[in-house]
């Protein structure tokens, strides 16, 4: 029998069960709501960097191989890649400098450089810092890791996370670490009796560089270095020349493959073959592992070789080959003209003939490529100087310099990477483009000839910056003449300088 | 732990170290196919002509403890000497005279003469830790990696070392060990020998080579 008793208990209980279901509905949302911010922080573990382990399992440095165990079966690669800026990239003292600066600045600056630089210490935790050692302080980390990015940190790498970054684009350490057994590399017939092998594409492609060669704040997303970039929108690029095809292999190749634009692989070279490992198959193309760019610097000033540490081997030849890389980098031309009366013009063109990105690259607000040029009559007096480093050992302001110019918020230069919200100037040469310097300078009644000398001079860094770094005077920093050339004018063939010329 | 790697002595790479002196010589895919297309019968009447079965045997079996056998030994191992010796780069002085008189053909077909022989057979035995292990504390690698199991070869750099002759298997070690011998492509087996006990040296002797012949 209904009664009107029943209305009020079912009303009563519509109500709770409708409680009970809101009560769960909102259980299940916080659930699947903490379920993706977990998962967004397994991510992101290692934030602000985009560095992943597969499975976001947690590692220890012993899952990854000393290289050099590596090194006795793979050698040539060990040769290479010891004292190479990939070797370094912990110990770099002037890396380290700059991160201790960063990490006083802002601790997650410690993932945001120690990513690239120490993948394993990053993302193993295991990175310290000692703030009161040396002078802006140190930071250690477990052997393996201050071996920087070694063997098998790139050959245990299984992917990108370039799809994650907030640019949508390699860099900022997008990659995914797999350290175990799998070693992953180019060779798809590879096999070996220590560990298993893999094929894998990715190691293959500039992406594969892009993932640390391209880097953007964290903050701002501003585009700091920009080396993958600069490749993937490049004639190189277009041709499917990759990174690997010019600093994975010796410097005259490399040279060939930019005048070419062939891959190593097509060029047919005997002096590339060899075995890729101990007991291996005879390959048509074995890569050099030193990814030798433009640092000699660095490479040089850690080249303490007393024969009796494994970690010596190999330093002095990248320290060559980064100076000859340099020196086969670029060219000049002169253009000489009269503009009016005793008044002249030079026009030093600099063109980028080898590298595959800007010259310079990567922190191009610190690196320097800049133009020297002097001016002599046909009795050796000097009529014009520029570009000569000041006794300070600096660049001067006048000099015509290849390179970027970064401010921080307020618009005030800066060096410091963590700083800059943008640069304000760009003078850095694509691949294959070209910039000019202008000079004027008058000619004196009488002369008859004059002699140009130009040349074109790196250096990775400046003196102030080392000052800042390392300590006043802790070094002088040396720099490489990429390229020198000199002509001799007679003065009175000189055309009247058209605007509109080159 | 010695931390000395050898492969600091031995940068020399193969395609540029000391065979490049070798007139027209060089290591490439040419090689190989040369290598490849040595031909047995002639090594034969070669071996024959040079008396080479004066110390290694009719059949590349050697009847003395200090003199290798080198019946089965891989082929491009054993051009790989041949042009060592010939250039001088490994030091024996009976070995390098025979060796320049022999060109880049007569060696390959020696080489594939010996490869095809049988070699001696050692008695079972238990491996030492170091040829299926190794040891990680000293960065060796176990024998096997490169060596392969049992020591049965790989190839160019990573001879057989089964039913090799004892004394001389020991002579090699120590050679390495002392930097006497330096035909090792960046020095690898320096570095390996270099952290080697003289015992495990006799071990590894006695579990790769033939029992010591009788006096």
């Amino acid at each position: 029998m209904r009664t009107h008793v029943g209305r009020p208990v079912m009303f009563i209980a519509g109500l709770l069960a409708m409680s009970m279901v809101a009560i769960s509905s909102v259980a299940i949302a916080k659930e699947a709501g903490n379920d993706a911010k977990d998962a967004l922080q397994d991510e992101r573990r290692f934030a602000p960097s985009y560095v992943s382990i597969e499975g976001h399992k947690d590692v220890t440095p012993d899952q990854w191989t000393d290289p050099r165990i590596c090194g006795q079966c793979h050698s040539a690669q060990y040769e290479g890649w010891n004292g190479s800026m990939h070797s370094n990239a912990f110990k770099d003292p002037v890396y380290q400098a700059l991160w201790a600066l960063a990490e006083k600045a802002d601790p997650s600056m410690r993932n945001h450089c120690g990513t690239c630089h120490t993948p394993i210490g990053i993302t193993t935790k295991t990175v310290e810092f000692h703030p009161d050692e040396g002078l802006h302080g140190k930071f250690t980390a477990p052997p393996i890791a201050e071996k920087g990015v070694s063997c098998d940190v790139c050959h245990t790498i299984s992917g990108t996370n370039l799809q994650k970054t907030a640019v949508l684009e390699h860099g900022n350490a997008s990659f995914i670490m797999s350290p175990g057994e799998k070693k992953r590399a180019t060779l798809k017939d590879a096999e070996s009796p220590y560990h298993q092998t893999e094929y894998s594409e990715h190691h293959d492609s500039s992406d594969f560089c892009g993932n640390c060669h391209n880097i953007f704040h964290p903050g701002n997303n501003f585009p700091i270095e920009r080396t993958y970039d600069e490749w993937k929108y490049s004639i190189y690029a277009q041709n499917d020349i990759r990174c690997q095809d010019c600093h994975m292999v010796p410097v005259a190749i490399a040279e060939k493959v930019a005048d070419t634009l062939k891959r190593p692989k097509d060029l047919n070279d005997p002096s590339l073959e060899g075995f890729a490992a101990l007991g291996g198959k005879w390959r048509k193309v074995v890569h050099k592992h030193g990814f030798v760019g433009g640092n000699a610097v660095v490479t040089a000033a850690l080249n303490a070789k007393d024969g009796e540490n494994p970690e010596e081997l190999g330093r002095d030849t990248n320290v060559q080959e980064a100076i000859a890389r340099l020196k086969g980098a670029a060219s000049l031309k002169l253009y000489l003209a009269q503009k009016s009366g005793h008044l002249h013009q030079l026009k030093v063109k600099v063109t980028n003939d080898r590298a595959g990105h800007h010259l310079p690259t990567s922190l191009t607000e610190v690196r320097q490529v800049w133009l020297e040029v002097v001016v002599k009559d046909d009795q050796g007096n000097e009529l014009y100087r520029n570009g000569t480093l000041t006794e300070a050992n600096e660049v001067p302001k006048e000099a015509v310099i290849f390179n970027a110019h970064a401010v921080d918020k307020d618009g005030q230069d800066t060096l410091l990477p963590w700083e800059i919200v943008r640069f304000v100037d760009v003078n850095t040469i694509p691949p294959k483009g070209y910039k000019y310097g202008k000079y004027y300078f008058n000619i004196p009644d009488g002369v008859k000839q004059i002699t140009v000398t130009a040349k074109l001079h790196y250096r990775s860094f400046s003196q102030g910056l080392a000052d800042l770094l390392l300590g006043k005077d802790a070094v002088k920093v040396p720099a490489v003449e990429m390229v020198a050339l000199e002509e001799t004018h007679d003065v009175g063939g000189l055309k009247i300088a058209d605007a509109s010329a080159h | 732990m010695n931390t000395r790697i050898a492969m600091t002595l031995g940068l020399c790479l193969l395609a540029s170290g000391a065979m490049a002196d070798e007139p027209g010589f060089q290591w490439n895919y040419s090689t190989l196919r040369l290598i490849a297309s040595g031909d047995p019968a002639k090594g034969k009447a070669i071996a024959k002509k040079h008396k080479c079965a004066k110390c290694h045997g009719d059949t590349g079996i050697s009847e003395e403890d200090d003199t290798p056998s080198i019946a089965g030994q891989i082929r491009s191992y054993q051009f790989k000497q041949l042009m060592d010796y010939k250039t001088s780069t490994r030091d024996e002085k009976t070995m390098i005279k025979r060796a320049r008189k022999l060109s880049p053909e007569e060696m390959a077909d020696l080489s594939a003469f010996y490869a095809a022989q049988t070699p001696e057979q050692p008695p079972a035995r238990e491996a030492p830790k170091l040829a299926t292990e190794g040891d990680e504390s000293r960065l060796l690698l176990s024998c096997d990696v490169c060596h392969g199991k049992g020591g049965i070869g790989y190839g160019m750099e990573s001879p057989g070392l089964r039913g090799q002759k004892p004394e001389y298997f020991v002579d090699m070690m120590t050679a390495f060990k002392d930097g006497d011998r330096e035909n090792d492509a960046y020095g690898r087996m320096r570095f390996i020998a270099s952290q080697l006990t003289d015992d495990e040296i006799e071990a590894l002797a006695a579990y790769y080579s033939m029992p010591p012949l009788p006096e």
